[in-house]
């Protein structure tokens, strides 16, 4: 994986779409329910479980699993020319919630595999979460 | 029931919603119905946003008393509907339009994978050649499933295509040829990953009743189901969409059929994988089985259940499986050739629109007592 190439990559499609709420925050929270507890992803008006609109931004520790991977070897679009081969994988967090994001440092990824979140601020003020493998061990 | 699909690939100079008036008028020629006796219309719409009833009736002269646009229609959930209108009263003969462009306008694919967060597109997740591909590798994880075992989704259905002289992949495709391709969503390869094409397809429906007056063998509908799983990624698993598999015995109860009793079965195959999740889905094979499944020859036109004999979108067109649905009907009516399945008499279609919903319909040429 080609870190810096993948950065540059979001960084130009950030310009082109400026509105992306997810990108505002330079830490992983989600929306807790104060009446059932139930973590949100992707953010929401109300819970998805009890309907409340009630809920708090709280801190997410990161710490997830592979749940799969893959490796794009055509680039979709220009913008991934320079950063293929790369990967992109489904981890899933410990808190429960389920993120598409991609694993920094390299192609060599299993199923089940403990990873967590690495923040980086892509463009000014604006952030994108990766993942990393726990201990740095591949 | 008539069926009507126009030349597959490219159609250069042609409007999506001109692409699907020509199926329409082959669809009538094909039952021997005339414009005027069409009192229902259900389109799909297709890439570049065409396809609305509105557009297509006036381009088409009709004026039917219930017309409808599903988003999303895969010719399954637009035969469900017509289903409907008509067990309804609403009409009592509905013409099912796709058409498209796609591929002489070159529309882009490179949006991201799956809805509900542009946020994909920043990390690269684009074409359901990315959920396709994890899909499979989670499979490979916990089932030992192979790459080769994946292939003969695609070989199986390149040897139907080359007995379909509509089909736009002729050229061979052998086991080694596929293990050969370069990946391009690892493990996934190019032949895993349905083609872009133009064309169109028709199907008119109507009541039991009617059919004596069209000028085609039956064709009934048995039943037909739906499922969801609209909270996508809040579902666990979402890509291996284990709800699907709830509505299977309704299905198959209400058609009063057993699975064995199936002859033909009809995958949407948008990426070679999902053959191998609905055979399971359905209970062609146990979970986790599909893969020993087709390497074994079990899906081939010999096979104890023929898939897609079209070849499918990997081989014969993308047409978001309305092809499938003018396959299986042409299957039952006994004419097709050289890739005809002798004797065949029940046939089940599965589609699915993203990881948010299923249908399956189930036909046969005799409704069983």
């Amino acid at each position: 994986m080609n870190n810096a190439a993948l950065f540059a990559a979001a960084a130009r499609l950030m310009s082109e779409t400026p509105e992306v709420d997810e990108v505002r925050f330079s830490t992983l929270r989600f929306q807790h329910c104060r009446q059932c507890g139930y973590v949100r992803s992707p953010e929401s008006p109300l819970c998805p479980e009890c309907l409340s609109e009630e809920s708090d931004w709280l801190e997410d520790s990161g710490a997830g699993t592979i749940w799969s991977w893959c490796i794009y070897h055509r680039a979709y679009d220009d913008a991934f020319k320079e950063v293929i081969p790369y990967n992109v994988a489904l981890v899933e967090l410990d808190s429960g919630p389920r993120l598409i994001s991609n694993v920094l440092n390299t192609n060599e990824l299993r199923i089940g595999q403990r990873v967590v979140v690495v923040p980086k601020e892509v463009a000014p003020d604006r952030f994108l979460l990766y993942f990393e493998l726990a201990n740095g061990v591949a | 029931m008539g069926v009507g699909s126009t030349k597959q690939g490219e159609l250069p100079g042609r409007t999506a919603d001109q692409i699907g008036v020509d199926a329409l008028l082959l669809a009538l020629k094909d039952c021997g119905l005339e414009k005027s006796d069409i009192d229902g219309l259900i389109t799909c719409k297709s890439p570049g946003g065409f396809g609305i009833d509105t557009e297509v009736g006036r381009l088409a002269g009709l004026n039917p008393r219930y017309s409808a646009t599903l988003d999303y229609g895969t010719c399954n959930f637009s035969l469900h509907l017509a289903t409907m209108a008509i067990a309804a009263g609403m009409a009592t003969t509905i013409a099912l339009v796709y058409g498209t462009n796609q591929r002489s306008a070159s529309y882009g694919w490179q949006t991201a994978a799956g809805s509900g967060s542009s946020s994909l597109e920043m990390h690269g997740f684009y074409n359901i050649a990315g959920q396709g591909a994890m899909a499979f590798n989670r499979h490979a994880y916990l089932y030992g499933t192979t790459s080769e075992q994946l292939g003969w989704v695609a070989v199986t259905q390149r040897e139907n295509a080359q007995l379909n002289p509509e089909a736009v992949f002729q050229h061979d495709l052998s086991i080694d040829d596929y293990l050969r391709e370069p990946y391009l969503v690892e493990p996934l390869r190019r032949s895993d990953v349905c083609m872009i094409s133009d064309g169109g397809a028709c199907l008119i429906v109507t009541s039991s009743n009617r059919v004596a007056a069209t000028a085609t063998t039956p064709v009934y509908v048995l039943s037909i189901d739906q499922a969801t799983g609209l909270r996508q990624y809040q579902n666990p698993d979402n890509f291996d969409r284990p709800w699907i598999s709830k509505m299977v015995p309704g299905a198959f109860e209400r058609a009063g059929l057993n699975r064995t009793d199936i002859d033909l079965l009809y995958v949407q195959d948008p990426v070679s994988f999902w053959v191998l999740q609905m055979l399971e889905l359905y209970g062609y094979c146990g979970l986790g089985e599909s893969g020993p499944f087709v390497k074994e020859g079990r899906i081939r036109r010999n096979g104890e259940i023929p898939v897609n004999t079209n070849g499918g979108q990997l081989s014969e067109s993308y047409m978001w499986g309305w092809l499938h649905l003018c396959e299986a009907v042409r299957q039952l009516r006994g004419t097709c050739g050289p890739r005809q399945v002798d004797g065949a008499r029940f046939a089940q279609y599965c589609s699915t629109k993203g990881f948010e919903k299923a249908a399956t319909s189930i036909l046969g040429t005799e409704v069983p007592q």
